[in-house]
């Protein structure tokens, strides 16, 4: 079942960002979705060792390059949601090998629930709109690198 | 922390610092579904693994190359873990047949594991096992690993071949019946000599034909009594005797001769002790019987060659552990500096067997050399050395080992191989 949800996570990906470009004629970035879409999708077909790392930075990239291009948020958030949620499956099952259907479905629960989550937190986020100086962004940026720091090596310690 | 973590990491920093770089917030706000998902490997990272883990394994005891079942139970003795991957580890010289040695899953508190596979293992005695058991999040971003050892434990004995029996003749036996000519008159088999005839002497044991020949007095047959002996196997392990690559040794042509001599002395009703000379010296007390026929087989299981400087001929050889005049019967590849130990092991009154593993061609067939003068030279030294050893009584057998011991058995030692030529005890 994982591979199947996998397989139409990555597919769902593609189309959300090459329907964005299509809609906001970026056929260019349309015809690269596309193609990237469909190799991960027939590495993960053929059990290949794909790099799924490499292939979510790329729809990465492609959000914050429709950001720069104007295009909703909304769609956006969503194709990186899913890609994300394909990232994650893609690494599961690389890292579990052979699947027992109690952790597959445990997984899928909780992985779903996470994604969904997110992408609820994210379009509540885009509807708001606070207007902040910039020695203010400055000061919280800086807030979110210090504690984003503490959160690293508390978590590394917590590793050991 | 696990480069998946610090890759989403430096995503959700990335995407932060060029939308607040371009003041764009919606790209910040992109980074929300990461964090969340970063937020709930953190929320679901495991806590402190409680475990309980019970091995077993079935037969404890068993010959090389029987497939061995190891059952590997865990029960989870804390919270639900996400995703537990156990992975037993096998120690050298076991080698997995069937079955699933690692397995990721699922654990819910008080949630139950069970794996089994079948595992065949060479000889030696295994007492400590490790399972690698990690429980991580059900992202996979924090792992919690550790190993757990087991006691169980598995002795592997040597596979040996079933011999005929052997021929052997110390100058002392035991008091009780057995298959060993005494030396001694009584009653048996083989004919020992006449006497006088005494009231009471059975009537078919009368030597007709003497008295007629003689003084018409009667005579009586008697017969060479037969009873059981001490015979005290020893094992060479010294390092520098044994030759042997990673696939084959020649010890472990030894230990099997060794362990097939042992079972056919001790089925003849025999006492038979056993002396592993090596690294030490590791000795089985003589006894009889099943209990120490396996009690031989554990100690055999265990043996390995090592290098003892005070050990290093078999000077250090206790001999007056082995009764007197009893039968000893080496196993060696032997050195040139050993002929004078069984020399004076032969003077002083013990029946000596040599079983010697030949180095020479075992060496030779390794490289595959049967005609350099290097082999010719090393093949006559060893003739030579072994002469030297026949000539003072000891019995020796130079054991191809390319040859199935039994053969070599069959031919050179067993009761049906003809007379026996040895002039042991007499």
């Amino acid at each position: 079942m994982t591979r199947r949800i996998l397989l139409g996570l990555i597919g769902a990906a593609a189309a959300v960002f090459v329907f964005t470009n299509l809609v906001y004629r970026a056929y260019g970035n349309a015809a690269l979705c596309l193609l990237v879409g469909v190799i991960w999708i027939l590495l993960e077909a053929q059990q290949r060792s794909s790099m799924p790392s490499l292939f979510f930075l790329f729809f990465v990239g492609m959000s914050l390059a429709g950001v720069l291009n104007s295009q909703p948020v909304v769609l956006l958030l969503t194709g990186l949601s899913v890609s994300l949620a394909a990232w994650d499956l893609a690494r599961f099952r690389a890292r579990v090998g052979e699947l027992l259907p109690e952790l597959e479905h445990k997984h899928l629960q909780k992985l779903a629930i996470t994604g969904v989550t997110g992408l609820l937190i994210g379009w509540l986020a885009s509807g708001i709109r606070v207007s902040i100086n910039f020695v203010t962004l400055a000061a919280l940026l800086l807030l979110a690198m210090i504690m984003l720091r503490y959160a690293i090596v508390y978590l590394r310690e917590q590793g050991d | 922390m696990k480069p998946p973590l610090v890759f989403v990491l430096m995503l959700i920093l990335g995407i932060v610092i060029a939308g607040v770089a371009l003041l764009r917030g919606e790209m910040v706000i992109l980074a929300i579904p990461l964090i969340v998902y970063v937020c709930a490997a953190v929320l679901q990272r495991p806590a402190e693994v409680r475990l309980w883990v019970r091995r077993e394994i079935t037969p404890e005891y068993a010959s090389q190359g029987t497939p061995i079942t190891v059952r590997l139970t865990l029960v989870n003795e804390g919270p639900e873990i996400d995703e537990l991957a156990v992975h037993d580890t096998l120690p050298p010289g076991v080698h997995h047949l069937d079955g699933e040695m690692s397995e990721v899953t699922f654990l819910e508190a008080q949630g139950r594991i069970e794996l089994e596979y079948t595992v065949e293992a060479q000889r030696g005695a295994y007492d400590s096992y490790e399972a690698r058991i990690a429980a991580r999040d059900f992202l996979g971003f924090f792992e919690h690993a550790q190993w757990y050892r087991t006691p169980a434990r598995l002795v592997v004995h040597p596979r040996y071949p079933k011999l005929d029996r052997v021929r052997i003749r110390p100058p002392q036996t035991r008091g009780f019946a057995g298959p060993i000519a005494a030396r001694q008159g009584g009653s048996g088999l083989d004919f020992w000599g006449i006497r006088e005839y005494q009231s009471g002497d059975p009537q078919r044991q009368i030597n007709w034909k003497r008295g007629t020949h003689l003084d018409y007095e009667l005579y009586t047959n008697i017969f060479e009594q037969e009873r059981v002996a001490d015979v005290g196997v020893i094992v060479d392990a010294r390092q520098r005797v044994n030759i042997g690559t990673p696939s084959d040794s020649l010890f472990e042509h030894a230990v099997r001769a060794a362990a097939a001599l042992a079972e056919i002395f001790l089925d003849d009703g025999n006492r038979v002790s056993l002396l592993i000379y090596g690294s030490g010296m590791n000795r089985v007390y003589p006894g009889y019987g099943r209990v120490q026929r396996d009690r031989i087989l554990k100690a055999l299981s265990g043996a390995n060659v090592g290098v003892n400087y005070a050990l290093e001929n078999l000077a250090g050889l206790p001999t007056r552990l082995f009764p007197a005049k009893s039968q000893i019967v080496l196993v060696s590849p032997l050195a040139p500096d050993d002929i004078p130990v069984i020399v004076r092991m032969r003077a002083r009154g013990y029946a000596v067997m040599v079983i010697s593993p030949d180095p020479v061609s075992f060496q030779a067939s390794m490289v595959g050399d049967f005609s350099s003068p290097a082999y010719r030279l090393a093949y006559a030294e060893r003739a030579f050395m072994l002469l030297q050893i026949r000539r003072s009584g000891v019995q020796v057998v130079n054991w191809q080992t390319d040859q199935p011991f039994e053969v070599v058995v069959r031919n050179r030692l067993s009761r049906q191989s003809g007379p026996f030529v040895s002039r042991a005890g007499r």
